[in-house]
């Protein structure tokens, strides 16, 4: 069976578009990991005044020191402190953000506590309001002692039904307060993970496509499958073979994007509380490092779900062209029907499906950042979990469906 | 050792591929004649056991071949009419892989490669792509991986085609020297093939098979049928349309000796002739007369 590993392995990346493909999205890694990082932007007001705009590490050096004040754990204090340095904008500019506010005045006094005042505004302030709307009287300093309690009691109010109030409560206990805030981590290289997973499911899916169907159609697999261990030995070589090489590359191109964007917005980044980065009502009791890790993860098992369901298809189908073609739509069934509808059908069907935690907007990350529930009959599950587990189950599932297409398949 | 098919049926939605076949097999080589889409390749996938048959079943050694699975496949050598290979792979890797999934160790697989390409004349072309070799080349990879596990039974699938002259006769007697203590079947259209190596033919026809036996008892069906005679030239289209041709020889000098089958003898002057395999299938696929042969 290694002998037969070995040769497959061989026999797969002796392609030449293997090859190509697998470089491409290494390569495609690092560009990918690099562009957040570009996209940072911040202003310096020098000691004469002058305002100068900063990107990329340069930027993310100088807010670190900026933030420096708020870095650690989201007391009380600093708050107060970034709610008022709100107000006092406010009430001499009518508002805190550029043009409004000459840049640096923007730079000076709200770019420091700039993520404290988000997380006040989005829980302090009346439902309605936001950082880009909200007036000095929708938020005071005197409201700064109530921000945890108030997140609580939002937090609880969160979800369509009793029983998704009750699963929220249940997720949300485990989040501890005060947040912690440690400058230097950006929204979008989380963002862009999930975009570099997506086109990785697609490129694997190229690459799966052909596996068994390519020799349906050439006739190779008449030779083969009349071979001592050409049905279930060699199925589940060419099985092994996909998975080892996802496998492989998975680890080396998502290490090297979370290498580059961990080196570049530092590690201390990663313990900040995921509420800090994201809409703040998030449900679980993860940080920046922790959802990295469960996106990968989760994007990891989505894609190896999508993966078997591939070979499956490539068992299945005659030609390449027809598996290539399903299973790119089911790749983004999920995207079209989180577009589509919001019903609990369509959210259903769309977590069960293999590629349910890779996409756009409906990508694990914001699953684990959302608020989405599964809806089975009275059972109520928060869609990272069900996703998780849909995968879990359809890959042994699918990979049992390959092998037992293949050997019961005639020539 | 027996290898044999037990009233094998192939029925596809309109079209019975095969019908009610049975066949017991010996060692020796076999030649299975027949027309295209008489059924052969049908049959013989099933004999292969990559297709299932609707009925009936094969035996090897009285034990079904589905119930042998991997034993069976283990002593079993096959070359389909059609088959792709994988464009990355040289003719060596290309038989290292076939040989691993034969389950051939190692050092068996480094030795049988190097006697079989001598053997098919691939030595100098072992490193070369398959996909750059020549139809007839790509042929003899084909014949190499069916014998790498030295199979009891062998199964070859019109093998002969694309092979030149010189290949065929090369072919022959590798099969020959082969068939001792071996099942060999041959299923062709290219009686030549056969005539000289199989111990016994089968002559297949819309799915049934309608005739078996040695090669000179089944050649003396057709006894008393072949008849040679000369004629002008001019009156060549003529007989052409009212008998069955097996050979034409234009003489130079206007005449042409001809070579025909007819219960009696229809031109003037013809001479009883000694019937050959080529007669026989004739006779029998009338049809093919004018296309296949």
């Amino acid at each position: 069976m290694r002998r037969l590993l070995n040769l497959e392995l061989k026999r797969v990346v002796s392609a030449r578009s293997t090859w190509i493909l697998l470089l491409f999205l290494i390569l495609l890694s690092a560009v990918m990991a690099y562009f957040p990082i570009s996209f940072e932007n911040t202003y310096q007001v020098d000691e004469q005044g002058n305002v100068r705009e900063l990107t990329g590490k340069e930027a993310i050096r100088y807010q670190k020191e900026l933030e420096n004040e708020i870095s650690g754990e989201i007391t009380e204090e600093k708050v107060r402190k970034a709610i008022l340095a709100f107000q006092e904008c406010y009430r001499e500019y009518g508002a805190i953000f550029p043009p409004d506010v000459p840049t640096e005045v923007y730079a000076d006094k709200i770019l420091p506590v700039y993520p404290v005042l988000d997380i006040a505004a989005n829980v302090l302030a009346s439902k309605d309001a936001a950082i880009y709307t909200m007036t000095d009287a929708d938020i005071t300093p005197e409201d700064a002692p109530r921000l945890y309690e108030e997140y609580q009691e939002r937090m609880a109010s969160k979800g369509r039904s009793e029983a998704e109030q009750e699963k929220i409560r249940e997720l949300n206990q485990a989040v501890k307060t005060p947040f912690t805030y440690e400058s230097g981590f950006s929204m979008a290289s989380l963002e862009y993970l999930t975009l570099y997973l997506l086109l990785m499911l697609l490129v694997f899916v190229v690459i799966t496509a052909p596996i068994f169907s390519a020799e349906y159609q050439t006739g190779a697999d008449n030779i083969l499958r009349c071979t001592k261990y050409g049905r279930i030995h060699l199925a589940a070589a060419k099985i092994v073979t996909a998975m080892l090489i996802f496998g492989v590359t998975f680890l080396i191109g998502t290490g090297v994007f979370l290498a580059v964007t961990n080196l570049a917005f530092g590690a201390d980044g990663l313990k900040t509380s995921v509420q800090m980065l994201w809409t703040t009502f998030v449900i679980p009791a993860l940080n920046v490092g922790q959802t990295q890790a469960a996106v990968t993860a989760g994007g990891f098992l989505s894609i190896l779900a999508m993966v078997s369901c591939t070979l499956f298809l490539s068992a299945r189908c005659k030609n390449v062209q027809d598996t290539l073609k399903i299973a790119l739509f089911l790749s983004i069934l999920p995207m079209i029907l989180y577009m589509i509808s919001s019903a609990d059908w369509a959210n259903l069907i769309r977590c069960v499906l293999p590629a349910g935690g890779i996409g756009f907007t409906n990508s694990f990350l914001y699953e684990v950042l959302g608020t989405d529930f599964v809806h089975i009959g009275p059972a109520v599950i928060w869609s990272p979990y069900f996703i998780i587990g849909a995968a879990v189950a359809e890959i042994p599932l699918f990979l049992w469906l390959t092998v037992r297409a293949y050997c019961r398949r005639e020539c | 050792m027996e290898l044999e098919v037990c009233g094998i049926t192939k029925q596809y939605k309109d079209k019975c591929a095969v019908n009610d076949v049975s066949l017991k097999l010996t060692p020796g080589v076999w030649g299975l004649l027949g027309a295209n889409g008489a059924g052969k390749t049908t049959l013989m996938r099933i004999i292969a056991g990559i297709l299932r048959p609707t009925s009936g079943c094969v035996r090897y050694d009285g034990i079904e071949i589905d119930r042998l699975k991997e034993e069976y496949r283990d002593i079993f050598g096959y070359l389909p009419q059609e088959f792709g290979f994988y464009p990355g792979f040289c003719v060596q890797d290309y038989l290292e892989y076939i040989a691993a999934l034969k389950g051939l160790t190692r050092a068996e697989t480094k030795k049988r490669i190097s006697i079989l390409l001598k053997r098919v004349s691939l030595s100098e072309v072992r490193h070369k792509k398959i996909s750059k070799l020549s139809g007839g080349m790509r042929r003899r990879v084909g014949i190499a991986q069916a014998l790498l596990n030295d199979p009891e039974v062998l199964v070859l699938d019109e093998p002969t085609s694309g092979l030149d002259p010189g290949e065929r006769v090369k072919f022959r007697n590798l099969l020959s020297e082969f068939a001792h203590d071996r099942i060999v079947l041959i299923s062709t259209h290219i009686v030549s093939d056969i005539e000289y190596i199989a111990t016994c033919n089968a002559v297949m026809k819309e799915g049934k098979i309608i005739a078996t036996g040695k090669t000179e008892e089944l050649v003396r069906m057709v006894e008393g049928k072949v008849w040679s005679a000369d004629i002008d030239g001019r009156e060549l289209a003529v007989y052409e349309h009212q008998l069955l041709m097996v050979n034409v020889y234009n003489e130079g000098n206007g005449d042409v000796k001809v070579r025909y089958l007819s219960e009696k003898p229809v031109i003037p002057g013809s001479r009883k002739e000694e019937p050959r395999m080529e007669d026989l299938y004739l006779w029998m696929f009338p049809e093919s007369a004018r296309s296949d042969i």
